[in-house]
């Protein structure tokens, strides 16, 4: 009886016992350190974050033409604040969530950027400085964590479905967003006994309009499953355990199963009780494997287990089974440096090149419980593939690409096209100048077929200073864009995004 | 799928009715914050006098109905010496702390000093005060 189960609460209830909080330390250097960095070095530009509230621009200037069944909202997120009072944070998944919407109609392109008003946004806008704990800082003297979101800067993914648009994280609940003028609705709230309970951010929409999700505590090694019927409702709910583990970002479903990666890594509760950031609690665990976690969709209360090479990974494009064979690709790096260094050193102006994820091709055999991977050449992040092949066999796989290397710049500088069956690519370079974010692919609803339809994205312009979002056929990008518009400003580098067609 | 922390047990197995005693006696206000107009239910209120057995048994627990602001919950006659509160409230009437899939509690709660735990509910040292002859008052907030 489960001491255990109120433990998982205060688990997360953090460091500190005492009745009053500690004196907040003076702030440390990073703040100084990014600011000369980012005279020095412009690709620094998308990591400066901004606290406007809003950001908003109509009419803007559009080259090329804007095909005429593409119309709807490009929906993006990102952390967005990177400083809170005099504390820069150590991390670029610490900031506030800020939604980007990218609203497209017959006159043209307008975009409006709002931040989630969070819960711990509120709060920290009143006491101007750092109240709650973060992904990846240390943040002295935060307040006593009562749940997940006490610190969910809900600044992943933003999803539209069955008539609702979430704001996503991965650590805690969804926010509701109105889809027009982006304010904060609340907290959702599936029923009663998932309320507070994570709710991931790379849910996966079956081409049948069901959406599966999941939601992990890692202190408890439990994992959360979410059915969400296409009216909105929830179907199904489950309970998985699985020891050792730590922050899970995506997983893969088919049309049978439920997907997951486990790089070998855990949180260490002991590190963070005593304060240290959910990161900085993360311990890799030399000589184990990554394990694969396949669920069955129809018993959402076991999984099984398999193995893989150890690796790390953030993000799976597609997956598949045929019977006893489940196929998926991810993008698999050697080891969470990513994570642990490059997305935090950045923070503070430090450029750490390292090889970016490789795209990785995975065969699961279920009847010999064995797995093997190969992966293709090429640097890339962001996988997306065409909304009508998730869960089942895709040929086409998009991604961000690395092909030109600058030293003092992290990031992309292309999308790429990859032919599964043939091993070609199709890539449009941006060139030099532009830090490319995730691309996504919009159908084209006059045609059933896969790859038929359009790539959208943002992009940063660092010379001009200013994020352009583009559009190409999805089926031939190396042609370039149909059509780009520009923004007046420059975004805060940002994650995912979906698009909500009108 | 539904089973219960340790707190919701205790809280349910807080039966003990209002406890007197003798000599040296003083009254404990319990004030409980952190309502708001969009809750209802009950507030339940529990009173413990010693760290052996906390969260699992208690000297004697209240109900009241929620309202917003604040609820004033009195235990009478105490003798002094040291003590710990803690409340939740009740949204559904089944007496009892619910809690999420992850065994975190659905309903607001709190303890006496806002006590919080690490890694484990608060001790009752962490929520202690002391009442003496003259009685005292505690503020709870519910969170």
């Amino acid at each position: 009886m489960n001491r255990r189960h109120f433990l998982s609460l205060c688990a997360l209830a953090g460091a500190t016992p005492l009745l009053h909080e500690r004196a907040f330390t003076a702030a440390d250097s990073w703040q100084a350190e990014f600011a000369a960095a980012l005279r020095a070095n412009p690709y620094l530009e998308g990591f400066r974050g901004t606290s406007q509230e809003t950001l908003a621009a109509s009419n803007l200037p559009i080259e090329g033409r804007i095909p005429a069944g593409l119309r709807g909202v490009f929906y993006r997120n990102g952390p967005a604040q990177h400083e809170v009072g005099d504390l820069r944070y150590h991390h670029w998944f610490d900031g506030d969530g800020m939604v980007q919407s990218f609203r497209v109609t017959d006159s043209g392109v307008s975009h409006l950027g709002r931040f989630v008003r969070t819960d711990k946004r509120v709060a920290e806008l009143a006491a101007r400085k750092a109240l709650r704990r973060a992904f990846g800082t240390d943040v002295a003297g935060a307040q006593p964590v009562s749940s997940p979101d006490t610190f969910n800067p809900a600044n992943t993914n933003i999803v539209a479905h069955a008539g609702e648009l979430l704001a996503l994280w991965e650590g805690g609940s969804a926010y509701r967003l109105d889809g027009d003028s982006l304010e904060t609705l609340g907290v959702k709230v599936w029923r009663k006994d998932l309320k507070g309970v994570a709710f991931s951010a790379h849910p996966k929409v079956d081409p049948e309009g069901t959406l599966w999700n999941f939601g992990l505590s890692p202190f408890d090694s439990m994992l959360v499953l979410y059915k969400v019927a296409g009216s909105g409702e929830l179907a199904n709910a489950g309970v998985v355990r699985a020891p050792d583990m730590t922050m899970v970002h995506d997983f893969a479903v088919t049309s049978k199963y439920l997907v997951f990666l486990l790089p070998p890594m855990r949180v260490n509760k002991e590190k963070f009780s005593q304060g240290k950031s959910f990161l900085g609690s993360n311990e890799w665990l030399a000589g184990r494997p990554m394990r694969i976690l396949v669920v069955d969709k129809n018993d959402l209360n076991s999984a099984r287990t398999l193995e893989l090479p150890a690796g790390f990974m953030f993000h799976f494009g597609n997956a598949w089974d045929d019977g006893g064979t489940i196929r998926f690709d991810y993008l698999r790096y050697n080891d969470a440096t990513a994570m642990t260094k490059v997305f935090s050193e950045f923070m503070r102006g430090v450029v750490v090149i390292q090889r970016e994820a490789e795209v990785t091709l995975v065969t699961v055999d279920l009847a010999k419980g064995v797995a093997r991977q190969e992966s293709m050449p090429g640097e890339a992040e962001f996988p997306r593939v065409d909304p009508r092949v998730v869960g089942t066999r895709h040929r086409h796989l998009f991604v961000g690409a690395r092909s030109v290397a600058i030293p003092q710049r992290w990031g992309f500088n292309a999308v790429r096209r990859l032919d599964l069956d043939t091993g070609k690519t199709d890539e449009f370079d941006y060139g030099r100048d532009f830090l490319v974010e995730e691309h996504i692919v919009v159908p084209d609803r006059s045609s059933s077929q896969e790859g038929k339809g359009w790539v959208i994205g943002t992009a940063l312009d660092v010379k001009q200073r200013k994020t352009v979002w583009s559009v190409f056929d999805a089926m031939n990008l190396s042609a370039g864009p149909l059509a780009r518009a520009t923004l007046p400003y420059a975004l805060p580098l940002g994650f995912h995004g979906n698009f909500r067609a009108a | 799928m539904t089973k219960k922390s340790t707190f919701a047990i205790a809280i349910q197995l807080a039966a003990a009715t209002l406890f007197t005693t003798a000599a040296q006696a003083g009254d404990l206000r319990v004030e409980v914050r952190g309502l708001t107009a969009a809750d209802s239910g009950t507030v339940n209120v529990a009173l413990a006098d010693k760290a052996e057995g906390f969260l699992k048994t208690f000297l004697a627990s209240q109900r009241i109905a929620a309202a917003p602001g604040a609820v004033l919950v009195v235990f009478r006659d105490l003798k002094s010496g040291d003590y710990a509160v803690t409340a939740f409230l009740d949204e559904n009437g089944n007496e009892k702390l619910d809690t999420n899939l992850f065994g975190m509690p659905t309903e607001k709660y709190g303890f006496s000093n806002d006590a919080r735990g690490s890694f484990g509910p608060p001790s009752f040292a962490d929520a202690k005060f002391s009442v003496g002859a003259g009685g005292a008052t505690v503020v709870v907030n519910l969170q």
